[in-house]
């Protein structure tokens, strides 16, 4: 069951976590929105999310940095993390893989792929 | 010995020898008369002392007169006579003799200078026949040379040790500032941007270009001979001090037996292609973001809206806010980014294709010095391909395997190649800790330099051109070995993009228009003082200064320059730099040069001047007149300026007194009148350097006919010369 689980959306554009924000809400889950790397860190540790849901270029700390602090940190390795990129180049995608993401979607995305993949992700 | 000195030396020789013949002959006579004879011939002397003084005076002074006049008018005049005949019989045929002395000398001088006439109609027949020979054949040489000189793109020719042989007009715009297309450049001055190099005839392509890049291309090359591939060429990429970026073309040059004589560079500057591909990529990946970001929150916001029709009015109201400004995000980036993107021309940077298993070997090798990898090749075979500056890109990798050993104390030991889909990996693997994202982005930052030498682009330029990044990896869930890992774009299909360059042979004649027997020079590096001297390479040079006075705080003004290579003045390489000397023109010395404050405002000071004066000389000889006076003042400078002459110096006016030591006076303009050669303008420096080099250049045979083959020769019979003794 997914009902309950925490996510957390980093993404410094508003026309995208607004929707994002609405569609998981919408899914029952719990949400919370940041918009930049360094808030992400910091929410990480109080908001403690089930599943990242991480844009790719954020001011400061961008979103690979996330990943890989979020990943080398056995405390917190276990927590899902999923790219919402508009890099799309292969390259890009062996990067976040790389770093040890569970999923990288790149935008234009669709609803039901992003729902699909976060309750997979949350149920394994 | 002079002659003067010669002629008293004899008439001494001569009057002790006279002296002991007589006293001799009277003691002779003495011992032959009885003691009454003795005391009558003692009696006689002392009654006539004064007739017996008179005559032996007399017959002394006609001695010595006889022997003055013999010296004034056949000994003198016959010295002279040889030294002047040498001139006409060597460098200065239309020299005539001119010699005041005996009736029989000045028949012979006129004999000498009769010879000469029929031996100048002579030659001048000879000589015309040849210039009608010769103007065929230098038609020709025009045409091909004009063909050479319009090249769009530069060539370069160079031996097998890196000398320049031949570059034509484009080669010296793009390597070399101090020439420029607008013409500004002939009058050789310095420029804040010339590169610390120059580009000449005979000397080292290395000042110019980085050696490890020519010596790579060169590795690269024998390598395809030994394995007979058809092309044979080798690319690389030069970024100059002013970061011009030139594609450089690497083709050998074999001799008959197929030896390695030399190599051919082609340069094309490709700065402006690059720049305009770089900005037109930034703007489409910002222009694609751009686009996915929007298109994203559209088609989310608007399925959201078709999936909760119900939605409250307020979260439909942000819906709309958001469709309504992400479309006219749209327009706007259609309207204003995508005009412009089309005057951008594709291109990117060369990069030759390569498998990927000789790319790793190639690192392996290279990279010996700072780790000793193991190789593991999974999933790559021969259809792996990728594309690469080779150079660059081993130059890159040995930086990351450098920065992880001293930075993270990581000793990488193996290196993996795998090729999952469309990106070849190149794995960097260590026993430790991963490398921070925040660490790997400041090295990007980091040009490649270090031990490498001066190669300028960081390491981010270098993967960008590559399309490449490295990037950190955890190798297993225990985190104890992880890696850096390469992606470098996989090439699709081998193709051939470049044009095949078959090797060049050179031609079984002897070129027309240019001089190839430098490649034929004895020896690449000889002991330069047992060097001959028509094989050596001057820097002839002249300075002009406020006064003669260099330890009284005078200064040098202007430097003037000219290179002689295989015994040839090249006009097209000088110096001809005014200084500012930091203090005003004395008007005494204004009279002589020419040059007052106003000329010298503004010009650069004798640090500047000295240290590109210094590079222009670097592993030449220096000539000069009165060369003494002009290394005073360069020495006085060594304190302020750091810099030091070091070269070998000879001095025309110590020459001269070695070949005509018969004649007092060895001025410059006495010299050149006596050889031959015209001076257009004395006391202008670079005129004096062309004047002084021509000097030069005809005292070598003359020299040569003295037994004086070498330089060492000319330094030690240099040091013998009066004017060697000469101090400032």
């Amino acid at each position: 069951m997914v009902m309950g689980h925490k996510i957390l959306i980093v993404d410094d554009e508003p026309s995208i976590t607004v929707p994002l924000k609405f569609l998981m809400e919408q899914n029952q889950f719990e949400v919370m929105v940041v918009h930049s790397g360094e808030d992400a860190l910091a929410a990480i540790e109080h908001f403690e999310p089930h599943l990242v849901l991480l844009d790719v270029l954020l001011p400061a700390v961008d979103g690979f940095q996330v990943c890989q602090n979020l990943k080398s940190d056995p405390r917190r390795k276990s927590i899902k993390v999923i790219f919402l990129s508009a890099m799309t180049r292969d390259l890009d995608i062996a990067k976040g893989n790389t770093l040890g993401a569970d999923a990288y979607i790149t935008k234009p995305f669709s609803n039901a792929d992003v729902v699909r993949q976060v309750k997979d992700l949350l149920s394994s | 010995m002079k002659l003067n000195n010669k002629f008293w030396l004899f008439a001494i020789v001569c009057m002790i020898f006279t002296t002991a013949v007589v006293v001799t002959l009277a003691a002779l006579f003495w011992r032959q008369l009885n003691l009454s004879e003795q005391q009558l011939l003692i009696g006689l002397f002392k009654t006539q002392i004064w007739y017996f003084f008179s005559t032996a005076v007399f017959l002394f002074a006609a001695f010595g007169f006889t022997l003055d006049w013999f010296f004034r008018f056949y000994i003198i005049p016959l010295n002279q006579l040889i030294e002047e005949t040498q001139v006409m019989n060597t460098v200065n045929p239309a020299h005539r003799l001119t010699i005041n002395g005996g009736r029989e000398v000045k028949a012979l001088a006129e004999l000498i200078n009769t010879c000469g006439d029929q031996y100048e109609t002579a030659k001048h027949v000879i000589d015309q026949t040849v210039e009608t020979a010769k103007a065929k054949t230098e038609t020709e040489k025009n045409i091909l040379a004009a063909i050479m000189a319009e090249l769009t793109q530069g060539v370069l020719i160079c031996d097998p040790v890196g000398r320049i042989l031949l570059y034509n007009r484009r080669a010296q715009q793009v390597l070399n500032k101090v020439h420029r297309p607008d013409g500004a450049d002939r009058t050789g001055e310095w420029k804040e941007a010339d590169p610390d190099g120059f580009l000449g005839l005979h000397r080292s392509i290395y000042s110019l270009i980085e050696k490890n890049l020519v010596q790579y291309a060169l590795k690269e090359i024998q390598r395809k001979l030994d394995q007979k591939k058809e092309n044979v060429s080798s690319h690389f990429v030069v970024v100059t001090r002013g970061r011009r970026q030139l594609r450089v073309e690497t083709l050998p040059i074999l001799d008959a037996d197929q030896r390695f004589a030399g190599f051919v560079l082609i340069f094309s500057d490709i700065t402006h292609q690059l720049e305009d591909a770089g900005r037109l990529n930034q703007r489409l990946k910002k222009m694609a973001r751009s686009l996915r970001s929007s298109i994203a929150a559209i088609r989310s916001a608007v399925d959201l809206m078709i999936q909760f029709p119900d939605m409250a009015g307020d979260e439909k109201k942000n819906f709309l806010g958001i469709l309504s400004s992400e479309t006219r995000s749209l327009s706007r980036l259609l309207g204003t980014e995508l005009n412009g993107t089309g005057s951008f021309a594709k291109s990117r940077w060369p990069l030759s294709p390569i498998l990927a298993t000789d790319f790793i070997s190639t690192l392996k090798n290279e990279a010996k010095p700072i780790a000793d990898l193991t190789v593991e090749v999974a999933e790559c075979d021969t259809r792996c391909m990728i594309r690469v500056d080779n150079y660059s890109l081993v130059l890159a990798m040995q930086f990351v395997l450098d920065c992880l050993k001293k930075e993270c104390q990581a000793n990488c030991d193996r290196i993996r190649l795998t090729a999952p889909g469309n990106l070849v990996q190149v794995d960097l693997i260590w026993q430790g800790e991963p490398v921070k994202i925040e660490a790997l982005r400041r090295w990007n930052d980091l040009p490649l330099a270090g031990s490498q030498g001066d190669y300028p682009l960081t390491l981010k330029e270098v993967l960008a051109n590559h399309q490449a990044e490295i990037w950190p990896h955890t190798e297993d869930p225990i985190g104890a070995e992880t890696c850096l890992r390469l992606f470098i774009p996989m090439v699709q299909s081998e193709g051939r993009s470049e044009d095949t360059r078959t090797v060049t042979l050179p031609p079984k004649g002897r070129p027309d228009f240019y001089d190839f027997d430098l490649f034929n020079q004895a020896g690449q590096t000889p002991e330069i003082e047992n060097r001959m001297l028509g094989e050596l390479t001057y820097t002839v040079f002249d300075t002009e200064t406020t006064g003669l006075d260099p330890r009284g705080g005078d200064e040098i003004i202007s430097i003037g320059a000219i290179r002689v290579v295989n015994g040839r003045l090249l006009h097209s390489e000088t110096i001809n730099q005014l200084v500012a000397p930091g203090r005003p023109v004395p008007v005494d010395s204004f009279k002589y040069h020419g040059i007052d404050d106003g000329m010298l405002e503004g010009k650069p000071s004798i640090e500047k001047a000295l240290s590109f004066f210094h590079r222009f000389t670097q592993n030449t000889v220096l000539v000069a007149h009165n060369a003494a006076f002009d290394m005073r003042m360069l020495q006085m400078k060594e304190t302020l300026t750091g810099i030091r002459f070091i070269n070998p110096v000879l001095d025309t006016m110590h020459l001269s007194a070695i070949l005509h030591p018969a004649h007092r006076d060895h001025s410059l303009n006495t010299i050149a009148r006596r050889l031959g050669v015209v001076v257009t303008k004395r006391h202008d420096a670079l005129s004096d350097a062309i004047a002084t080099g021509e000097v030069f250049l005809k005292m070598i045979s003359l020299l040569n006919e003295q037994g004086i083959h070498t330089l060492k020769d000319a330094r030690i019979a240099s040091q013998r010369t009066y004017y060697a003794r000469l101090k400032y």
